[in-house]
């Protein structure tokens, strides 16, 4: 698959499941390598990148067993840019679907 | 490869890039191994699963750089340019023209906050200059074909000096805008994007578009413009002369103009000209034709359709034979045909005819309303029946006024 698009569609990936729930990192890249083949590495490149716009934020929480855990979460302008890109991606597939 | 030489050769790998950037990173997998191997996974699944670093590094620059938008601005300064030639190559750059403030040529190119944020930026604007002409060219640095090239990928936009000799467009997807800008000729191909020229003075304007429809309005130049799916339309415009190619899209055109020839397959075409037309072509195979011209012109040539109706509303005078009508008197020359579609000719009222009307309409709107101020005392005289049968008479009178209007 194209490289740029592949990254495209993995960031709304993200986003999407941040919009779920605040999740930490190796939980939000299980998520998602469970369901698509990727370098999971990548993913934490897109998250950072996502918290340098200000799309995402994070906070640390105490853990029992291991690190404080490093959670992920939308800010508000996270939340407006996940629900445009949904919508235009969904947007995007009926119309591929139509022609494919 | 083990956990240690991993995130060694991570760090190494990330030394050019800011320690901000380095921690944020480092502190990511670090986590993400202490999570994996809780979870049962070896350190090797867990390096494979993370993916190589080179594969990392490649994507690395978006995380540095995020801007969403990038502008390459620049200008050209130098008096000798007279030609300026604009190849998009295959990208889906929007171009945009106009007016220079001075004697420079300026341009500046603005990348579209692309689709899904896949960044586009291998586009490069590269100019050169060869004796008098400027070449701007949109190039792109990696030859990857790109999925997204049907998108936007940005608009550039030029602004040219006064009265260049040419100015040479060469698109493929995006849309060219041409507004307020005086050359001598110009000459704009693309495939899918549409043409549309505002205010423009030229001599000579060439244009072609294979899906794009061709908007001119308020513009000056003897005009060809060619499309095979798209529309054409041209408004307001003063020309010498005009040549219209079409094959399935519509044509209008109302216009000053001497000259003029159309040419469409399937297309209707509605026109309506003044008293500068001297000659005036129009050919259709299935398409309608509308013609509308002003009152001071009169026609000498043929107008027919094979299989199609014909109807002609002029004050001049002509002889029908058949589906042909043929005018012999008249200072501009026409042939008009059509082989399926019909054709409608007629002429719009003079101003003087128009008066004359409008006096006629004032008259019976006069009497009309003297008899209605009468009705008040005619009920006393007439019975039920009559008046009504006279109110029903006026009613019709105020439609028939109405229509006149």
């Amino acid at each position: 698959m194209n490289a740029q698009f592949k990254k495209g569609v993995l960031e709304l990936c993200v986003l999407s499941q941040l919009a779920l729930k605040d999740q930490y990192g190796y939980e939000l890249t299980e998520a998602i390598s469970q369901q698509l083949t990727v370098a999971t590495g990548t993913l934490y490149l897109i998250l950072r990148r996502l918290k340098e716009d200000s799309y995402v934020d994070t906070y640390l929480i105490e853990s029992s067993n291991g690190p404080a855990r490093k959670y992920y979460k939308l800010t508000d302008k996270g939340k407006t840019y996940q629900t445009d890109l949904k919508a235009e991606w969904l947007d995007f597939i009926e119309k591929v679907a139509i022609l494919i | 490869m083990n956990r240690q030489e991993y995130m060694e050769a991570l760090e190494k790998a990330l030394q050019p890039y800011d320690d901000q950037l380095r921690k944020d990173i480092m502190d990511d997998f670090e986590d993400h191994f202490v999570y994996g191997l809780k979870s049962g996974h070896t350190e090797e699944q867990i390096i494979d699963s993370l993916g190589s670093i080179e594969e990392m590094l490649k994507n690395i620059d978006d995380a540095v750089d995020s801007k969403p938008v990038e502008k390459q601005q620049s200008l050209v300064k130098s008096t000798m340019i007279n030609k300026v030639i604009i190849d998009t190559k295959s990208a889906g750059v929007d171009v945009l023209i106009n007016q220079s403030f001075d004697k420079d040529v300026h341009y500046e190119f603005n990348e579209a906050s692309s689709y899904f944020n896949i960044k586009q930026s291998e586009l490069k604007v590269k100019r050169y200059v060869e004796d008098d002409t400027l070449f701007i060219t949109l190039d792109k640095d990696g030859s990857d074909p790109k999925l997204f090239s049907l998108f936007q990928d940005g608009t550039l936009s030029v602004a040219i000096p006064k009265e260049i000799s040419l100015l040479n467009i060469n698109g493929k997807h995006g849309d060219i805008d041409l507004i307020d800008v005086i050359v001598d000729n110009v000459k704009i191909a693309t495939i899918s994007g549409d043409i549309s020229l505002d205010k423009v003075k030229c001599k000579k304007i060439q244009l072609h578009t294979t899906n794009g429809d061709i908007d001119i309005n308020d513009s000056i130049g003897e005009i060809t413009a060619n499309t095979v799916n798209g529309d054409i339309d041209v408004d307001e415009c003063d020309n010498r002369c005009l040549i219209v190619n079409s094959t399935n899209g519509d044509v209008k055109v109302d216009a000053q103009v001497e000259e003029m020839a159309i040419k469409v397959v399937n297309g209707d075409i509605d026109v309506c000209l003044d008293d500068k037309i001297s000659k005036l072509y129009i050919e259709t195979t299935s398409g309608d034709v509308d013609v509308s011209v002003a009152a001071n012109v009169d026609f000498s040539g043929n107008i027919e359709s094979l299989r199609g109706d014909v109807s002609v509303d002029v004050d001049f005078s002509y002889m029908v034979k058949r589906n042909r009508y043929v005018f012999t008197e008249g200072k501009t020359l026409v042939d008009i045909k059509s082989l399926n579609g019909d054709i409608n000719i007629e002429q719009s009222i003079s101003t003087h005819k128009k008066n004359k009307a409008n006096e006629g309409i004032k008259k019976d709107i006069h009497e009309a309303l003297n008899v209605l101020k009468d009705i008040g005392n005619l009920e006393n005289l007439i019975d039920d029946e009559e008046l009504k049968k006279f109110k029903d008479l006026m009613a019709q009178v105020k439609i028939d006024i109405k229509r006149k209007k």
